[in-house]
């Protein structure tokens, strides 16, 4: 009952196959990825688990399935972080995170506690259109952290999709972001992420799901996972897991400057 | 980082302002809105062509006694309650409708600059109480036999509610709206309405014709008791049913996917959102014609001093739409006594400039 399980889904847009027979399951508790190459379907597979596109097949999160489950049930356990997010209208970023209230009641002082968790204390009263990219995207976090702040509400997990969380972000801020996704994995909440950025994968994933043109190539713990051949393969280019560059070329990993959890 | 401590130490005693919430200045604004539109209304009946009214008559009014012994009191009593009062309603109904159907079809077009007149719906409204009117005589006749009083307006709404859900299915591909396409689409409709109103024109009789260009000047000029109990009941229904589009107008500022993961019914409350525009839109139109820049202007004003929360913008609208437009009809039948310039004339004399503004100041605007 709290698990996302993917049974043989498929997406189709515009009569192209985009997501072809993926099945996964992914667990409350951890942070699963979905790593791929462009167009290898990662952001369909979030439209169809977010209730964007209708897919083929069987998608049950919490036990329900995603197609057949109304909007406002959704929303009250599982909350997206889309990739692009744009603004109509000039909002203040207090503004832009209470919007994350529409399916709970309202607590004003949750709004303060969201942005100070995402770095952005004292940016409430900011016109969200002055904000950088990386300060927009985290504004937008927010937001959907308020959506479901608590991990778990009444038994059950509440979960973060998120579809690529920390791509327009600093490497200071993408660790914040994943700190943050993992803890709330740790209390009991699920996070499914889509990813770029391998190495942070590595740090943050419990599991990870491998695409490549829409079909699952891997699928399991991310140390399975993540190896030279799959990687190679995933990509089509070859990659090796754990091995320095032969000449003097400075390479520069994350890891020294997370903060907990590891 | 614990992320289930701080969800319990929320207490309410310790509820401080929250910087960026424009929700308190909103709630002042509604108050003080709401105080004017009193004022305005009250002034409004008062001042006219005749010049500032005998606060006895009005006291009379309000008491429901008729002197028969003083022909000047009456007369005065007779021009503040049957031709002012019901004026002055007419152009608070119409000024609020026009601003909340502006404000409805922006948060729904996600725009500022989406409003009814522009985007044809005015136009698509107009061709159906023009149909109404012109036919009414002859094939049509039917309808007025069903409608009576009211074919004018059903008419309208028709019309409008057409053009709404035409230029909503051009505009929108894929679930997002093309802005840029959905304008051109609203200019392409106007003049196709413009063309068959023409066509209409030419096969009018002298009755209809004058009814046609009586009506097409835009005006509350012509309103009676009677034009309120029939456009009034629809303005109403339309003005206390718009609240309720008020969260999902919210949610939707962030687009239609994200508006469903915060579990808005998005394409319910679209729908709920045309009819309600083309509703408002109708009614207004069937009974003051065309009245422009209201439904821009307002909203927009609103959203620099209150923000873009629907849940304040929208009554806000409804209340500083009937101040405007009242106030504007006061000035055209005063400015040039004892004629009166068609309020339509001065609303665009108004609100086009203000739109040039709007578009000049709106940083990174694009069409697209």
């Amino acid at each position: 009952m709290s698990e996302l399980v993917l049974e043989q889904v498929s997406v189709r847009l515009g009569g192209r196959v985009i997501v072809d027979d993926l099945s996964f399951t992914a667990r409350a508790g951890e942070v699963t990825a979905i790593i791929g190459p462009n167009g290898s379907g990662k952001s369909t597979t979030m439209k169809g688990l977010s209730g964007e596109t209708r897919y083929q097949g069987r998608a049950r999160l919490n036990g329900r399935e995603i197609n057949e489950t109304p909007a406002v049930e959704m929303a009250g356990y599982r909350a997206v972080l889309p990739q692009h997010g744009t603004i109509t209208f000039p909002m203040t970023v207090s503004e832009v995170v209470s919007l994350g209230f529409h399916a709970r009641r309202r607590e004003p002082a949750l709004i303060g506690e969201a942005l100070a968790r995402v770095g952005l204390d004292g940016f409430g009263g900011r016109f969200f259109e002055t904000l950088s990219g990386g300060e927009q995207q985290r504004t937008q976090l927010a937001r959907v952290l308020v959506q479901i702040w608590e991990p778990v509400r009444g038994g059950k997990p509440c979960w973060l999709f998120l579809d690529e969380p920390v791509s327009s972000l600093d490497i200071h801020h993408q660790i914040q972001i994943m700190d943050l996704a993992h803890a709330y994995a740790r209390a009991g909440g699920g996070v499914l992420a889509v990813m770029h950025d391998l190495n942070l994968t590595a740090m943050y994933a419990n599991q990870v799901v491998a695409l490549r043109g829409g079909r699952c190539l891997a699928a399991g713990p991310t140390r399975e996972t993540l190896t030279g051949p799959i990687l190679s393969a995933v990509y089509g280019c070859p990659l090796a897991v754990n091995e320095a560059p032969r000449d003097d070329t400075p390479f520069i990993l994350p890891h020294l400057a997370r903060s907990s959890g590891a | 980082m614990t992320l289930t401590s701080s969800a319990v130490d929320v207490s309410p005693v310790r509820r401080r302002r929250i910087e960026g919430d424009r929700a308190p200045r909103a709630r002042v604004a509604l108050v003080l809105l709401a105080a004017c539109l009193a004022l305005v209304m009250l002034g409004a009946v008062s001042i006219g062509s005749t010049g500032w009214a005998n606060g006895e008559a009005l006291r009379l009014i309000l008491s429901g006694e008729r002197p028969t012994d003083n022909p000047l009191l009456l007369r005065d009593i007779i021009v503040l309650a049957d031709i002012r009062m019901p004026r002055v309603i007419m152009a608070a109904l119409i000024g609020a409708s026009l601003a909340v159907s502006g404000a409805v079809m922006q948060g729904l077009f996600r725009n500022p600059l989406a409003d009814p007149g522009i985007v044809g719906v005015s136009a698509g409204a107009g061709l159906g109480a023009a149909l109404m009117i012109v036919l009414g005589g002859g094939v049509l006749a039917p309808v007025i036999g069903l409608f009576g009083n009211h074919a004018v307006s059903v008419a309208a709404f028709l019309g409008g509610l057409a053009s709404t859900m035409l230029l909503y299915r051009i505009g929108t591909r894929g679930g997002s709206t093309n802005i840029a396409t959905m304008l051109l689409a609203g200019i392409a409709l106007g003049a196709l309405a413009g063309a068959a109103l023409g066509l209409l024109v030419f096969v009018a009789d002298d009755r209809a014709l004058r009814d046609l260009s009586f009506w097409g000047l835009g005006s509350v000029a012509g309103a009676t008791w009677d034009k309120i109990l029939t456009a009034g009941p629809v303005i109403a229904l339309v003005l206390l049913l718009s609240p309720l589009l008020a969260r999902a107008l919210n949610a939707l500022v962030l687009g239609e996917a994200a508006a469903g993961h915060l579990g808005v019914n998005v394409q319910r409350q679209k729908r709920l959102a045309i009819v309600t525009v083309a509703a408002a839109t109708g009614a207004s139109v069937a009974v003051s014609g065309g009245i422009g820049f209201v439904g821009i202007v307002v909203p927009h004003l609103l959203r620099l001093t209150i923000g873009p929360d629907h849940r304040y913008l929208l009554p806000g609208c409804a209340l500083l739409g009937a101040i405007m437009l009242i106030a504007a009809d006061t000035v055209a039948r005063i400015i040039v006594a004892p004629a009166e310039l068609p309020i339509g004339i001065l609303t665009a004399l108004a609100g086009a400039p203000f739109f040039l503004w709007i578009l000049l100041t709106r940083r990174g605007f694009s069409l697209g």
